[in-house]
C-alpha cells in the first residue's frame, strides 16, 4: 500500500490508529498538544515509507513502534518546555479535554515510565502482551509482570 | 487473584480506555498530515530531521556506516584471539565449560530460576521443608507427587518446592530444588521438575471447572471405626490426554503403628463429572538431576504413610451417629508460611496436616465414638474440644458455637448430647427423621416425589420445634444442622457410584 499516493488510504489508516497512537503518545508525554503533534508526525513518517515489507513485522506493531519512538523523541526535545507545569501545558480549548488530561495524568503519575507505557499499550491500544513485548523490546513475561504491578498500584491509589 | 480481583481489573482497564478514547476523540490533525504529505510544492521535512536516504528509517534512529561496524568486528576478533586466551580467567573458564551431563543440570537450574522469578508473571505456592520430612511425609507436601529426591544421608538438607497456582488453585507444573545451607544457586544439590507447563489461557479455562468440581465432589471423611483425618486437594491437572480440574480426597487413619490412607479422584471433562484413576505415570517427576548430571530420583518411595484401597469397612456403616466431626481450618485465616509439615492433636488423636493452606481449609477430623464425652454436659454450655498444633498460628481448640459461627462442619450425636427438655424434643425429632429416612431409603433411587415428601415432613417437624416451650432457638438451630446433615448424606449416597462405601450403605439402609 503506497500511502503517499493515496490520501484516502492514509486517512483510513489514520482513522484506524489515531486513538492508539494518541494513547501511546499521551502515555509517554503526558501532554495533550504534544501528543497531538506526535500523531501528526507518526502518520507523516508512515507516509514516507516507500514500501512496507513483512520483515518489518506486522503493520499494527510497526505503526505503534513509530508512534512510541516519535513520542520519546518529542519528549526529549520538548522536555524543558513541559517540565515547568505539565498540567497547564495540557490545557486545550475544551474543558472536557482539560478534565480528561488531568484525570489520566493524575491516575498514571504513580507509575514509572515503563509501567505507564505498558498500561497504555494494554488498556488503550488494546495490544496483547506479546505485541507489547515486541514494541518495547522486552520479554513477554516482563511485560506481564510490569502490567500486573502497575494495575495493583493504580487500584491501590484509586482506592485511597 | 480471585474472580473479584479480575473483575475489578477489567473495570479499571475499561475506565482508563474510555477516558483515553474521550481524549483522543477531540484530536483532529489529518488536515495537517495531508498538508505535509501531499503538498505539491517543496515538502519541508526539516522538522523531522529526515533526509532522502533516511526515508525508510522511520524510527528515526541513526545508522552507522557499515564500514565502521566491520572494522569494530575485526578489532574485537583480534582481541579475542590474541589477548583473552592468555588470561587466567579464560583458562579457568575453559576448565569449567559445560560437559553434556553438566548442561542438563544447568538447563534445569536455569528453567527453575527463570520460571520462579517474580518477573516471570507466574504465581507459585512455595514450600520449604527438610528433605527427610518431604520423603517421609510426601502426601502432606505435594499430595499427588512423591519426593523427587533420594535420601543422601546428609544433615541440614532442605527442599524448596514451587507449585504453580492460578487463583490459589494448584497446578501440576512444579519445580523442586534440593539445597544445603542458604538457598542460593551455589548451594543447589539437585533440581527437579514435572516437565509440565501451562499457559495462562489453559489455566483460566481449566479453572472454570474448579468451582463446579468443588460443588459436586464428594469429600470422604467419615468412614472406618477409627479416628480419621481427611482433606481434599483441588488442582488443575495435566495428564496424558488433557488438562482437567481434579479433585483428590485423602483419608488417613491409624492402624496399629501405621498410618494408612486412601485416595479418591474425580475430574470434569467431556461427559461431565466422573471418577478418575490417577496412574503412576501421571504423577511422575520428569526430571531430577544432581549437579553432575546423574539422576537424583529415588529408587523407591520412602513415605511413612501406607496407601490402601479399602479404607471403608462394613462395620462402619451403622456407626455413623457415633462420630464427632469437625473442620478446624475452614474459613480460618491461616498464616502458615509453608515451612514444614505440622500436626494437629487432641486427647485421642494426632495427625500430620498438609502444608498448603488451601488443602488445610478442607481438612476434617472425625473421631469415632467420642461424642459420649459430652454426655454429662448441658446443651447450655459450649463444650470445647482441646486441639493443639505445633504451629501456634493454627487452631487450638474447637467449640460447638465457634464451629457454627465460622461455618465449620460440626456434626454431633444428637441422641446423646442434649439433656434439657428442648433437647429431648430435638432427640425425638431426630429419631423420627431417621425413621423416615430409613423407610424411604437413602439410595440412588430416591425419586423427586419421595424427596419432596421427606422434605415436607422435615419442615413440619421443624415448624413444631419452633413452637417448643423452652430454648426455641436451640432446637431450631439443631434441626437446621440435622437437615444439613441429612442433605449431605443424601447427596453423598444418592449419586450412583461404584465405590464400596455407597453400595454397602445402600444395602444396609434398604
Amino acid at each position: 500500500m503506497k500511502c503517499s499516493d493515496s490520501k484516502e488510504c492514509l486517512e483510513k489508516l489514520y482513522l484506524m490508529f489515531k486513538g492508539s497512537v494518541f494513547a501511546i503518545a499521551f502515555g509517554i508525554t503526558s501532554d495533550y498538544h504534544l501528543s497531538e503533534d506526535c500523531v501528526t508526525e507518526t502518520f507523516v513518517r508512515l507516509a514516507q515509507v516507500r514500501k512496507f515489507s513483512a520483515k518489518k513485522g506486522d503493520g499494527k506493531g510497526f505503526i505503534l513502534t513509530i508512534a512510541r519512538n516519535v513520542a520519546l523523541e518529542f519528549r526529549r526535545r520538548y522536555r524543558r518546555e513541559t517540565e515547568s507545569d505539565p498540567i497547564i501545558q495540557s490545557y486545550g480549548e475544551a474543558e472536557k479535554t482539560v478534565e480528561d488530561s488531568i484525570y489520566i495524568n493524575q491516575l498514571l503519575k504513580y507509575l514509572n515510565d515503563k509501567q505507564r507505557q505498558t498500561v497504555v499499550l494494554k488498556c488503550c491500544a488494546e495490544l496483547t502482551f506479546r505485541e507489547i513485548a515486541g514494541i518495547m523490546k522486552c520479554p513477554e513475561t516482563t511485560v506481564k509482570s510490569r502490567y500486573k504491578k502497575a494495575i495493583s498500584i493504580l487500584k491501590e491509589k484509586a482506592g485511597e | 487473584m480471585t474472580d473479584k480481583d479480575l473483575e475489578k481489573d477489567q473495570e479499571f482497564e475499561k475506565m482508563l480506555k474510555d477516558k483515553m478514547e474521550e481524549l483522543s476523540d477531540s484530536v483532529d490533525c489529518f488536515g495537517k498530515i495531508s498538508e505535509r504529505v501531499f503538498c505539491e510544492e517543496d515538502a519541508d521535512y526539516s522538522d523531522s530531521e529526515f533526509v532522502v536516504t533516511d526515508l525508510e528509517n522511520v524510527t528515526g534512529r541513526r545508522r552507522f556506516s557499515p564500514l565502521i561496524k566491520i572494522a569494530a568486528a575485526g578489532l574485537a576478533a583480534v582481541f579475542a584471539v590474541s589477548v583473552i586466551p592468555r588470561t587466567a580467567f579464560f583458562r579457568n573458564f575453559m576448565c569449567n565449560v559445560s560437559t553434556t551431563s553438566n548442561s542438563t543440570f544447568a538447563t534445569a537450574t536455569a528453567s527453575v530460576l527463570d520460571n520462579t522469578t517474580p518477573d516471570s508473571g507466574m504465581e507459585f505456592h512455595v514450600y520449604d521443608v527438610s528433605l527427610d520430612e518431604y520423603i517421609s511425609k510426601d502426601v502432606m507436601v505435594t499430595p499427588l507427587y512423591s519426593c523427587p529426591f533420594e535420601d543422601i544421608g546428609r544433615d541440614n538438607v532442605r527442599v524448596r518446592v514451587f507449585v504453580r497456582t492460578y487463583n490459589d488453585v494448584a497446578a501440576n507444573q512444579m519445580y523442586a530444588v534440593e539445597y544445603s545451607g542458604e538457598y542460593k544457586q551455589a548451594n543447589f544439590i539437585a533440581v527437579a521438575d514435572t516437565g509440565i507447563e501451562f499457559t495462562d489461557e489453559q489455566l483460566a479455562e481449566a479453572y472454570e471447572g474448579i468451582e463446579q468440581i468443588k460443588d459436586t465432589a464428594i469429600e470422604f471423611d467419615l468412614y472406618k471405626n477409627s479416628d480419621t483425618m481427611s482433606f481434599t486437594h483441588y488442582s488443575i491437572f495435566s495428564s496424558g490426554d488433557g488438562i482437567y480440574p481434579l479433585s483428590s480426597s485423602f483419608i488417613f487413619y491409624k492402624s496399629g503403628d501405621d498410618m494408612m490412607y486412601e485416595t479418591f479422584h474425580d475430574i470434569i471433562r467431556e461427559g461431565g463429572y466422573q471418577p478418575y484413576d490417577v496412574s503412576p505415570s501421571d504423577v511422575r517427576w520428569k526430571k531430577s538431576v544432581y549437579s553432575d548430571g546423574t539422576s537424583a530420583l529415588p529408587s523407591s518411595r520412602g513415605t511413612e504413610y501406607k496407601k490402601v484401597t479399602d479404607v471403608v469397612g462394613e462395620e462402619t456403616l451403622d456407626q455413623l451417629d457415633s462420630f464427632l466431626t469437625f473442620s478446624p481450618y475452614t474459613n480460618k485465616e491461616i498464616v502458615s508460611e509453608y515451612t514444614s509439615v505440622h500436626y494437629i492433636e487432641g486427647q485421642y488423636f494426632k495427625f500430620d496436616v498438609p502444608v498448603d493452606y488451601a488443602d488445610l481449609q478442607t481438612l476434617t477430623i472425625s473421631l469415632f465414638g467420642k461424642s459420649s464425652m459430652y454426655f454429662e454436659l448441658s446443651s447450655q454450655s459450649d463444650p470445647k474440644l482441646p486441639v493443639n498444633s505445633d504451629d501456634e498460628s493454627l487452631v487450638t481448640e474447637i467449640s460447638r458455637d465457634e464451629a457454627a459461627k465460622t461455618g465449620g462442619v460440626y456434626y454431633v450425636d444428637f441422641g446423646n448430647l442434649y439433656i434439657t427438655e428442648a433437647d429431648d424434643q430435638a432427640m425425638k425429632i431426630s429419631e423420627e427423621v431417621h425413621r423416615i429416612l430409613e423407610e424411604e431409603g437413602i439410595s440412588g433411587a430416591v425419586s423427586e416425589k419421595e424427596d419432596a415428601e421427606i422434605q415436607k415432613h422435615i419442615q413440619e417437624e421443624l415448624d413444631k420445634a419452633v413452637d417448643a416451650e423452652k430454648n426455641e432457638k436451640k432446637p431450631r438451630s439443631q434441626l437446621r444442622k440435622l437437615i444439613r446433615y441429612i442433605s449431605r448424606m443424601k447427596k453423598r449416597f444418592s449419586r450412583p457410584r461404584s465405590r464400596s462405601a455407597s453400595m454397602m450403605l445402600t444395602e444396609k439402609t434398604l
